[in-house]
């Protein structure tokens, strides 16, 4: 059933609203975020060609939005044309950059410098940390979506070393991360920071296995049915990206109960609404959720190809332009 | 005309505040990706800032609108930054906007950009007291502070007791205080390490108040030897909880490997071997870790194997994980 769900006609009619027209002014700040939502499913399961009408004219308007902004990508529109204001969010600039390309663009026409403006004004020396952008929080997501940017876009950064230990101080006495040094642990902040470890071992810059084994173990103390995000939540269907992502990633996801998880999926998924549910209880689904718990049946069914370090389609990765490395300076 | 004095009122064209303003309308583009239908109101709003900034107008009616938008949307980071803008050159008391952000919350914890601003605030109103007082009325004043945000995060917390924004505040805010708290700085941590206790022994389940103590521990660990008697204080709550949870068992493991201790040799092992004996699936969180404890340290393999077997028969859903344990 979960099968045919991921590509019923109700689920592919929710993406493809969620393209459209929202209607919620409360989404502006995370625009970016509904797109990638609605966007994954359809890369996952089904053809982003066949199912998104218009895919050219909206990789170029969202190139269009991206020729005005000074740094990187604008969070919203309200920026444009606003000069003390047109600078980006580097979380929207990864998000947006996943939109991309999974509508299939191949990014070349990225402004690299653009990016790199972005990231030098979100890094803080003294942490090693960026924040999300001028107005924003300084943690690990940031640091994720940095990273993640640039790995995408060959771009390096010299403080990689220092950026690495500002990841590791943000993991806990139980082996999960927070979001900053000395936050609780957290499935969201634990996939961002073991994702920025393995993608600047990728880079050159090694951590020990240690961290990961104490991390991998914590991660696995979350399953339940599905996963949890902290310990004593209940478990939600998007730490089935999470969680299930960072096992995976670490090699550790072959130890789950995949009965039990598929159980999980089966009973957050709204057939008729076209949506996973946050909890088995939750009557309505919502798009973050949508997307999330189809990443957790990609993962626990092996029946989609995820890059799970960056958390995009495979394929989509594969088809990012070679770029000649850059330097972030 | 003063704050207090703006009236929003719509369409803003006809507003006697803004009407000689010239609007800056929100690009709308012929075709984009999840396009937002901006309501006529916000709209207006938008329209209106954004004139005002494009003029470079840092003004109270620029702040009048902002915190308007803020009060509709408040996740927008753009708009927060004018009105830290328009705080910071018009020079105005963070007081009265700490009531806005105060409001906001209650209505809404989970939202990033209200603690962002309750940070920036918090900052300034510890700069303004060090430059504007000293001695006796800085100390009164400072303290004054300190208990009214900590009422505000005690207050969120007791709402959720698991808030992630008030922790995470919560924590800021520690590392703010310590910074202006000169020889009070160990006083103050222990009052917080005490509040700790009191949510762990009111509910033992709190792992946000495990994490937090940890945080305070490694905190005055550098003004005192701290962790002899934080073994100490733990076996006390173990014994009395009769329970040891995920939680606990991972800040004992933390504080052993910190001591560079091995766990029979602390006082009350006994204690702990009854726990990881307990039947079926009690203290399953600390069974777990000290599986792992003893396969690490190459400890205590008679006891480790017979927990691991309990773990095989009731641990379900990390049944593989174990049988590759014992495997390996």
């Amino acid at each position: 059933m979960l099968h045919d769900f991921v590509q019923s006609d109700a689920l592919k009619r929710v993406c493809r609203g969620l393209l459209g027209k929202l209607p919620s002014v409360s989404m502006l700040p995370i625009r970016s975020l509904i797109s990638y939502a609605a966007l994954s499913p359809l890369a996952l399961f089904n053809n982003v060609d066949f199912e998104v009408e218009d895919r050219v004219e909206l990789i170029d308007a969202i190139y269009d939005l991206h020729s005005q902004c000074s740094s990187g990508f604008f969070a919203s529109e309200i920026q444009s044309g606003i000069e003390s204001f047109s600078y980006g969010d580097i979380s929207m600039t990864f998000t947006t950059i996943s939109v991309l390309i999974m509508l299939g663009d191949d990014l070349q026409r990225v402004n690299r410098e653009s990016v790199c403006r972005l990231l030098r004004e979100c890094y803080n020396d003294a942490t090693g940390s960026f924040l999300l952008s001028r107005e924003g929080e300084m943690d690990v997501r940031a640091t994720f979506s940095a990273i993640a940017t640039c790995k995408l876009l060959n771009i390096n950064l010299k403080e990689k070393n220092e950026i690495q230990a500002g990841v590791l101080k943000c993991q806990m006495c139980d082996g999960g991360f927070g979001q900053s040094p000395g936050l609780p642990s957290h499935g969201g902040s634990t996939f961002c920071a073991i994702s920025s470890l393995l993608l600047l071992q990728e880079m050159g810059v090694m951590t020990q296995q240690s961290v990961f084994k104490k991390c991998a173990r914590w991660c696995l103390r979350r399953h339940n049915r599905g996963f949890h995000g902290r310990e004593g939540k209940d478990d939600d269907t998007c730490y089935g990206f999470w969680i299930g992502g960072t096992l995976r990633n670490l090699g550790y996801l072959k130890y789950v109960n995949k009965d039990r998880w598929l159980t999980h999926l089966g009973n957050t998924a709204r057939y008729k609404q076209g949506a996973f549910a946050k909890f088995e209880g939750t009557k309505i689904g919502d798009p973050i959720h949508l997307c999330f718990g189809c990443y957790a049946y990609a993962y626990v069914t092996e029946s989609a190809n995820v890059d799970s370090i960056i958390g995009v389609p495979q394929h989509c990765v594969d088809a990012v332009y070679a770029f000649e490395p850059m330097e972030c300076k | 005309m003063s704050l207090s004095e703006i009236i929003i009122t719509f369409p803003l064209s006809e507003n006697e505040y803004y009407k000689d303003v010239s609007p800056s309308p929100v690009p709308v583009q012929e075709l984009s990706i999840s396009q937002i239908r901006l309501s006529p109101e916000f709209s207006d709003m938008m329209s209106y800032m954004r004139g005002l900034l494009r003029d470079n107008e840092r003004s109270n009616r620029t702040l009048s609108l902002a915190v308007e938008i803020v009060k509709f949307v408040p996740t927008l980071y753009m708009v927060w930054g004018v009105i830290r803008d328009c705080i910071v050159e018009m020079d105005l008391p963070s007081k009265d906007f700490l009531l806005l952000v105060d409001k906001l919350t209650m209505k809404k914890q989970k939202v990033y950009q209200l603690w962002t601003m309750r940070t920036f605030l918090i900052e300034r109103e510890f700069v303004r007291l060090s430059e504007q007082y000293s001695g006796e009325e800085y100390t009164t004043r400072l303290s004054t502070l300190l208990n009214s945000e900590l009422s505000i995060i005690n207050y969120c917390l007791k709402s959720d007791t698991k808030s992630y924004h008030a922790w995470s505040y919560r924590i800021k805010f520690i590392d703010m205080s310590l910074a202006v708290l000169n020889d009070k700085k160990i006083t103050f941590l222990e009052e917080q390490l005490s509040y700790s206790e009191n949510l762990i022994v009111g509910d033992f389940h709190n792992n946000s108040a495990w994490s937090f103590r940890q945080t305070l521990i490694k905190r005055l660990s550098e003004f005192q030897d701290i962790y002899s008697n934080e073994i100490k204080w733990l076996c006390k709550i173990l014994t009395e909880s009769g329970i040891c949870n995920e939680s606990a068992a991972s800040y004992l493991f933390w504080l052993l490997e910190t001591l560079e201790i091995a766990l029979n040799e602390i006082s009350f092992f006994d204690l702990i071997e009854s726990y990881v004996c307990a039947d079926g699936l009690h203290n399953m969180g600390l069974k777990c870790q000290f599986v792992e404890y003893c396969s690490d340290n190459n400890v205590l393999p008679e006891l480790m194997v017979r927990v691991l077997d309990n773990l095989i028969e009731f641990d379900e859903p990390r049944k593989s994980y174990w049988l590759t344990f014992k495997d390996t």
